[in-house]
């Protein structure tokens, strides 16, 4: 049986008082200015499970700050399958209406504008500091119930390039040690160091007292690449790696046993890689700077980053950098050009907010596309429990994605009604063919059913060459019954 | 059958628990005073020493442990017995009720698939005095009253107990997992020690009591006198075949529309088929598409059932009833014209990679440090609280869908470099663990006897082993494998550096 899964949070936000307001204590005591602001999110999630159903509404909460031009800047996490956004200056202020100006997922970073602008009086635009040191002291904006704002300080520990909190690209992240008082945090708190912003809470483990927070570098990033109106989005390296360590790889490879540099595995269909890069290379530079065997290139403050920090924080899609490879044991430089790997080229998606699930329903067969939402439907152990070919795409064919198969179309169940009598219980099966047409993504589902065979609709599934047979003429009249029977508005969302 | 593609969950336990009833004497309307001495000195008690191999130093056996159940004497002086009880036994030995002397037994003939297994002791001494118990000529029906004789744990006397033949019907042998046949259901708990038991009807053996179902109280399972009287016929011969398998897939007909699609007319019944196992009874014998209208002269109904003297079985009861070699005949339609198609039937083979395994070795072969097996049921279960859902994700992909997916085709016997030994020869490589591997030094991996081949044979400087999925190859230099063979195995304390079957079981046909 499959259970519907709550929404991961950051972090359970018990929230406690407490007496001591330390605004502005601390060792840099730079006056932050007042330009932090309280976010209230009405939000609906699609049920994957039975796609043409939205689960009940829910609520959260979580910060923002101002940004020049009456913006709010805040986390994607926190504004994701929203209804309503709220804000508030202060715990006792008025709440204003915002909406969503630009959202990424992928670096988990959003713009809100208010229509009012009387909202931003007496707000203050940060100043954003992309510099950072390893120990250097911080301060997480906390809104207190009181009204008060107060500074949770914390500590930054680590500079590293790591997966962000939705989506499988890794950019660059600070970890920091913070105590939240057992407030619970990751609640897009802002971050600041001397007075200036320097990231924004991403996640919090109050377990080990440790918080992600998103760079300023990746934030001013993303402000620029919106510049010229259309946001462009980060570049993604589009290929797959191994550390270079083996000696005997090495030789076998035609390469000097002092190599350093990391062995091209897998070149990601669509992504910038393509028709760049080759499988069997060695990538020993990246945008001018060499790297070691485990693909780190130097950098002069926070010591061994990866190297796909030099192409996601320092270009935009478009862009070309220049790949160092050894190929067949010569060296040649690469002129690689760059592009963005968002959702759209994933098979199997893996972040599924904001958008209605595609499905058709006919006949009672539920038909729709393989999402991570989907195999999470399987209940809180989904990476264990879920059906074992929807994991085993998951987790090793997510990015696969092929001219002929854009998506993994799959029934997901039979609703059962007259007109499917023999094909009740028949469930999660991969559609390989609808009436003798191959199917890369429901669309071409919705285009199929469009040239029944003889008065019939066949399905043909992959596993055991399964077929499902329907009667194309009793179709209208079984989805109306159907579509009144189990209250479903719509029989099919194909956009 | 449909059997192999079925999925068999872990709902039944052959044996578990301590509580029994014995029934005074006078109770049983079944066997009176006399009957009940007569009976009593055919059973037998059996206790074994079982070693089972550990699938993750398959060079390895896990630490003996005990096993005790029961058994009869049959016609010729013979025992019988669960599969069960005896798999992976290294020493059996055989009490009689009221006898103090144990002797030792050895397995005769044993079915992994229907969980029976023949004992002979060699010292016929063992037989004076006893008698031996005659089968039913048929089934019990419903509400029949049956007497469960054995010894469950709890005491050193027989243990009788009374129960109502509740169910008759198909379910999954938990011993072999791959495998469903009829059970004999019973109101009775069929308790540890029951096992290998039999289950009496009028003085009669109806069936061997086997296992139960975990989640309901009062249910056990007997095998029942069909399958017993196949598996001896099956003997007879001095060799065990096992069950014969049909290899179609084939979906049922209720569907109205879809029989009109496949060209049945008003009042016709059948079921299609959209597949074979390639290599199987029915490989080329039956085609998908075909409608299947009839099997052996009993007419096929939507639903995939026959009528038998008034019971309704699954159409695959009457390949149950036969021995490999013999034949089936279908009535069928293929492309709307009726044709007849009748075919012999071969055995399933044991399906390693699907069924529990018993009594043979794991297979593998180490190379460099590297140790590589062929995937199965077995490995699979080394993985600590629920294998199913917790193994490695691509393995438990190729073993779901092995059938579904036509994995079998291109890949008969996966092998899997389950394990790095560290040694120089293989730094760097400790994560590499779990992957199939696909090919190695250029050649296609189908099996474990490909691999041993494609290294034995490789005379390069250089061993390059390639996986399925996007990874890179592992090289070793040839020169350090030789030289370092010899110490892995003595540091890592591996006895030998393979154990790989001399028969090529994908093939035998």
């Amino acid at each position: 049986m499959k259970l519907t899964l709550k929404t991961i949070t950051p972090c359970a936000a018990s929230v406690l008082l407490c007496a001591a307001a330390c605004w502005g204590s601390g060792k840099n005591d730079a006056a932050i200015p007042n330009s932090a602001v309280k976010l209230y999110v009405t939000y609906q999630e699609y049920e994957a499970d039975s796609p043409w159903k939205k689960s009940e509404n829910k609520g959260r909460a979580g910060y923002g700050c101002v940004l020049p031009s009456n913006r709010i800047l805040t986390t994607g996490d926190i504004v994701k399958d929203h209804t309503l956004i709220e804000v508030q200056k202060s715990m006792v202020g008025e709440h204003f209406t915002a909406r969503v100006e630009v959202v990424d997922y992928d670096v988990d970073l959003a713009i809100l504008t208010v229509e009012d602008d009387a909202f931003f009086s007496d707000l203050a635009p940060v100043e954003f500091d992309r510099d950072i040191s390893i120990d250097q002291p911080i301060q997480f904006l906390v809104f207190e119930e009181s009204g008060q704002i107060r500074a949770m300080p914390g500590t930054i520990v680590k500079v590293t390039v790591d997966e962000y909190y939705l989506g499988w690209d890794e950019y660059l992240i600070y970890g920091a040690t913070a105590s939240f008082e057992g407030r619970g945090g990751g609640w897009s708190e802002p971050v600041f160091s001397n007075g200036r912003m320097v990231g924004l809470s991403m996640s919090y483990s109050s377990e080990k007292q440790y918080a992600s927070i998103i760079p300023a570098s990746i934030i001013l990033h993303f402000l620029d690449a919106i510049k010229n109106g259309a946001y462009t989005g980060f570049p993604s390296p589009g290929f797959r790696y191994t550390a270079l360590r083996n000696p005997d790889l090495k030789n076998f490879l035609g390469l000097p046993h002092d190599t350093e540099g990391i062995y091209v595995r897998y070149i990601v269909p669509g992504g910038s890689a393509e028709r760049a890069l080759r499988v069997g290379d060695v990538v020993t530079s990246v945008d001018g700077f060499e790297l070691d065997w485990d693909g780190n290139y130097l950098h002069p403050d926070w010591g061994r980053l990866n190297f796909s920090d030099r192409i996601t924080r320092y270009h935009y899609p478009g862009e070309t950098v220049e790949v160092g490879v050894l190929r067949d044991g010569k060296p040649a430089t690469i002129k690689m050009k760059l592009k963005r790997f968002d959702q759209s080229k994933y098979l199997v998606p893996v972040i599924c907010c904001d958008t209605r699930p595609r499905y058709i329903i006919i006949g009672g067969l539920v038909i729709q596309e393989l999402t991570a939402d989907y195999i999470k439907s399987w209940g809180k152990n989904w990476k264990n429990r879920a059906n074992k070919k929807f994991l085993y795409y998951y987790k090793y064919e997510a990015q696969a994605q092929k001219s002929d198969r854009k998506r993994v179309v799959i029934l997901n169940k039979v609703l059962p009604d007259n007109v499917n009598i023999g094909y009740q219980g028949i469930d999660n099966l991969v559609v390989s063919k609808v009436n003798g047409r191959p199917i890369s993504e429901i669309g071409d589902v919705a285009e199929a059913l469009g040239s029944p065979e003889n008065g019939f609709h066949r399905f043909t599934f992959e596993e055991y060459d399964r077929e499902i047979i329907l009667d194309k003429d009793k179709m209208a009249e079984a989805d109306k019954r159907i579509g009144a029977q189990y209250g479903i508005a719509r029989m099919r969302n194909v956009e | 059958m449909v059997g192999p593609a079925c999925k068999l969950k872990k709902h039944w336990l052959p044996i578990i628990p301590l509580f029994f009833v014995l029934l005074p004497a006078a109770h049983c309307s079944a066997a009176d005073g006399e009957e009940l001495g007569r009976i009593r000195s055919a059973l037998v008690s059996i206790k074994s020493v079982i070693q089972r191999p550990d699938y993750n130093s398959p060079w390895k056996n896990y630490d003996y442990r005990a096993g005790s159940g029961s058994g009869f004497i049959i016609k010729g002086q013979r025992i019988i017995t669960n599969a069960h009880l005896v798999s992976d036994s290294k020493y059996i030995e055989v009490k009689k009720e009221n006898s103090a002397t144990p002797y030792r037994a050895i397995v005769s003939f044993i079915g992994h698939d229907c969980d029976l297994a023949i004992l002979d002791v060699p010292d016929k001494s063992f037989f004076d005095g006893t008698t031996h118990l005659e089968f039913s000529t048929g089934m019990p029906g419903l509400q029949d009253t049956v007497m469960v004789y054995g010894f469950p744990t709890g005491g050193q006397r027989v243990s009788v107990t009374r129960g109502v033949v509740s169910r008759i019907d198909y379910a999954p042998y938990t011993h072999s997992a791959s495998d469903a046949h009829l059970i004999i259901q019973i109101d009775a708990a069929i308790n540890k020690g029951n096992s290998g038991g039999p289950v009496m009807k009028g003085g009669r053996v109806v069936g061997v009591a086997f296992q139960f179902r975990k989640s309901l109280e009062n249910v056990g399972h007997a095998v029942p006198i069909t399958v017993i009287n196949h598996f001896m016929e099956d003997i007879a011969d001095g060799t065990y075949d096992g069950y014969p398998d049909l290899g179609i897939f084939y979906s049922s007909l209720s569907n109205e529309a879809y029989r009109r699609y496949v060209g049945l007319k008003e009042g016709q019944t059948g079921v299609v088929v959209r597949g074979t196992i390639k290599g199987s009874s029915a490989d080329a014998a039956v085609l998908p598409r075909d409608v299947l209208v009839s099997i052996d002269g009993h007419p096929i109904r939507n639903d995939g059932s026959i009528l038998v003297k008034g019971y309704s079985y699954n159409l695959a009861e009457i390949v149950e009833r036969k021995q490999v070699g013999e034949t089936v005949e279908f009535e069928l339609l293929r492309k709307g014209t009726p044709l007849r198609s009748s075919f012999a039937l071969k055995g399933w083979g044991e399906s390693m990679i699907r069924s529990n395994t018993y009594d043979r070795p794991p297979e593998y072969f180490i190379f460099g440090g590297l140790l590589f097996q062929p995937l199965s049921r077995e490995y699979l279960k080394t993985w600590p609280n629920d294998w199913w859902n917790t193994a490695d994700k691509r393995l438990l992909y190729y073993y779901d869908y092995y059938f579904a997916d036509n994995i079998y085709l291109e890949d008969p016997e996966p092998v899997v470099l389950t394990r790095v030994l560290p040694a120089p020869v293989n730094r760097y490589y400790s994560g590499v663990t779990d992957r199939i591997v696909k090919k190695v030094n250029g050649k296609k991996i189908k099996s474990i006897r490909d691999l041993v081949e494609a290294f034995d044979g490789n005379k390069g400087e250089y061993h390059i082993i390639e996986f399925d999925g996007h990874y890179a190859p592992c090289v070793l230099q040839s020169k350090q494998v030789a030289i370092e063979n010899p110490a892995v195995f003595k540091s890592y304390g591996v006895s030998s550096d393979r154990h790989i079957d001399a028969e090529h079981r994908g093939d035998e046909q």
